[in-house]
């Protein structure tokens, strides 16, 4: 990152905007809302206390994020094994700088290159608690640092054909011992309505700490109402497109997943039931929430919630 | 060495593997899959491993002496069957029926998991003497054919718990496969 020291906030400044932040926040008391937005760019993370600004974010949301070495050690990234732990104890092959992001499609009128340090320059960089529920029926909650996708798409220009958009992580041997499990590179995709959404985020670190090659790095996304498997780590590509993309587990396994896979306690998984939760670090189990607990947020996106669909 | 010594080296070379894959779990990131899902695995290997003993005596008379090992190896699978649903029980659902029964209903997989255990158990309590001759040997034999459903279903559990068809289960199945068809041309 290239960020003249002149541009970095004192520490002092940027924990007393974080104090009034959280102030503002729960004196307003707004459920269920967890923008702790950092109004300065991401120097001030990486030179804040990490944890001082977790606790204030946590204050906000009530969620106790999940200790960050179990977020680095319990992956599923395929690229890079099978197993949970395959993926942290992979060498570290991943080359994540340079790294650059092609934005494009047929519905981009501003298609453009950026690497990571650009998307940094030019976009703020948000603070987020989210909760995280995996496909398989276990939760963790994750204190992101990222952009708003919206931003980023903003930036690109849309026009009427962007309908959808796709999401591609890289696909190459020589970095992902696992790179072919899927034939291909692994494909996300959302509607255009979901990317915009201020939820959306794209994540390049967690607990102001950069992501780890089993973490996605160096940038991916972050969509909290979503099952895990929605996430694109790694991403090289985003395109604005017409056609719904065909994603990577829809492709796979028909049967089992789909393209929107919202959280839904009522709506199980073949195999298994979505009612409940693992929570990864606890013993026992939590109640899953209609749209992993952002229902307020997002369920106007969903015309019919009782669309089978939408929770697929 | 005696018959006896061997058995109690089994018994330890268990009981380490046991206490080494706890500690493994404690170690990783979340001890409840982890403890759960080696202790299924190792149900499988034991299981399978009670079942090559009939074949390689056939081919290799002289390690009949091994014999008495078979029933510790069947014993320690039904101990790690034991681990791995009590895991479920205790450390997955920290004993909430009501989770349980929302999770079984309905789950193909976990009922093959339910049904293999059943059978397992019965097979654990009839390995001894008395059992044996409770209704005669012919009678116990033939229940413990039902090792071969039991394992059948364990192992159709264990490959339908995966998202992908992966090597290992599909390794234990033809395992299995093999040992059934060997059984079925070979067996007296």
């Amino acid at each position: 990152m290239r960020i003249k020291s002149s541009e970095i906030t004192p520490e002092q400044v940027f924990r007393q905007r974080r104090r009034m932040i959280a102030l503002g926040i729960g004196s307003l008391a707004i459920p269920a809302v967890h923008y702790a937005f950092a109004a300065d760019n991401s120097a001030a993370d990486v030179s804040a206390m990490p944890q001082a600004s977790i606790d204030q974010d946590n204050q906000a949301t009530g969620l106790t994020p999940t200790k960050l070495d179990i977020i680095n050690s319990y992956n599923n990234y395929y690229e890079f094994g099978f197993s949970k732990t395959a993926p942290s104890e992979a060498p570290k092959t991943l080359i994540t700088s340079p790294w650059s992001v092609q934005i494009g499609g047929e519905g981009a009128d501003n298609p453009g290159t950026y690497d990571i340090a650009d998307i940094h320059g030019e976009h703020d960089i948000e603070n987020h608690i989210y909760r995280f529920r995996c496909v398989e029926a276990w939760s963790m909650v994750i204190p992101w640092n990222g952009v708003a996708l919206a931003k980023v798409i903003q930036a690109a220009k849309p026009n009427s054909s962007a309908k959808y958009v796709r999401f591609e992580t890289l696909h190459d041997e020589q970095q992902m011992p696992n790179a072919n499990w899927a034939g291909g590179p692994y494909i996300e995709g959302l509607t255009m309505a979901e990317a915009m959404h201020p939820l959306s985020l794209l994540a390049t670190g967690i607990y102001d700490q950069p992501l780890e090659q089993q973490t996605g790095a160096p940038i991916r996304l972050v969509v909290p109402w979503k099952y895990g498997f929605k996430y694109a780590k790694s991403i090289v590509r985003i395109d604005l497109v017409e056609e719904m993309p065909r994603n990577t587990w829809w492709r796979q396994n028909p049967r089992e997943y789909g393209f929107y896979a919202n959280v839904n306690p009522a709506f199980d998984h073949p195999r298994w039931s979505q009612a409940t939760e693992r929570v990864i670090g606890k013993f026992g189990r939590q109640d899953t929430l209609l749209f992993n607990g952002y229902a307020d947020e997002v369920a106007h996106l969903y015309p019919d919630l009782h669309d089978r669909r939408y929770f697929f | 060495m005696p018959q006896a010594a061997l058995r109690l080296a089994l018994h330890l070379a268990l009981l380490v593997v046991l206490v080494w894959m706890v500690q493994e779990a404690v170690a990783g990131a979340d001890l409840v899959t982890e403890l759960r899902d080696a202790s299924g695995r190792w149900s499988l290997y034991l299981l399978l491993l009670s079942l090559c003993f009939t074949p390689v005596t056939r081919l290799r008379p002289a390690w009949r002496v091994y014999i008495p090992l078979r029933r510790v190896t069947g014993l320690w699978a039904f101990a790690f069957a034991c681990v791995h649903v009590l895991v479920w029980i205790s450390l997955e659902f920290a004993f909430d029926w009501r989770g349980m029964w929302q999770e079984i209903v309905g789950n193909l997989f976990i009922w093959l998991g339910i049904i293999s255990f059943a059978l397992l158990k019965v097979l654990a309590a009839s390995s001894n003497r008395k059992a044996q001759r409770w209704r005669g040997y012919q009678y116990w034999r033939f229940i413990h054919t039902l090792i071969y459903p039991a394992l059948g279903m364990a192992l159709g559990h264990y490959f339908m718990a995966q998202k992908l068809p992966e090597w290992q289960p599909m390794l234990l199945i033809s395992v299995f496969i093999v040992l059934l068809v060997w059984r079925w041309r070979y067996a007296d």
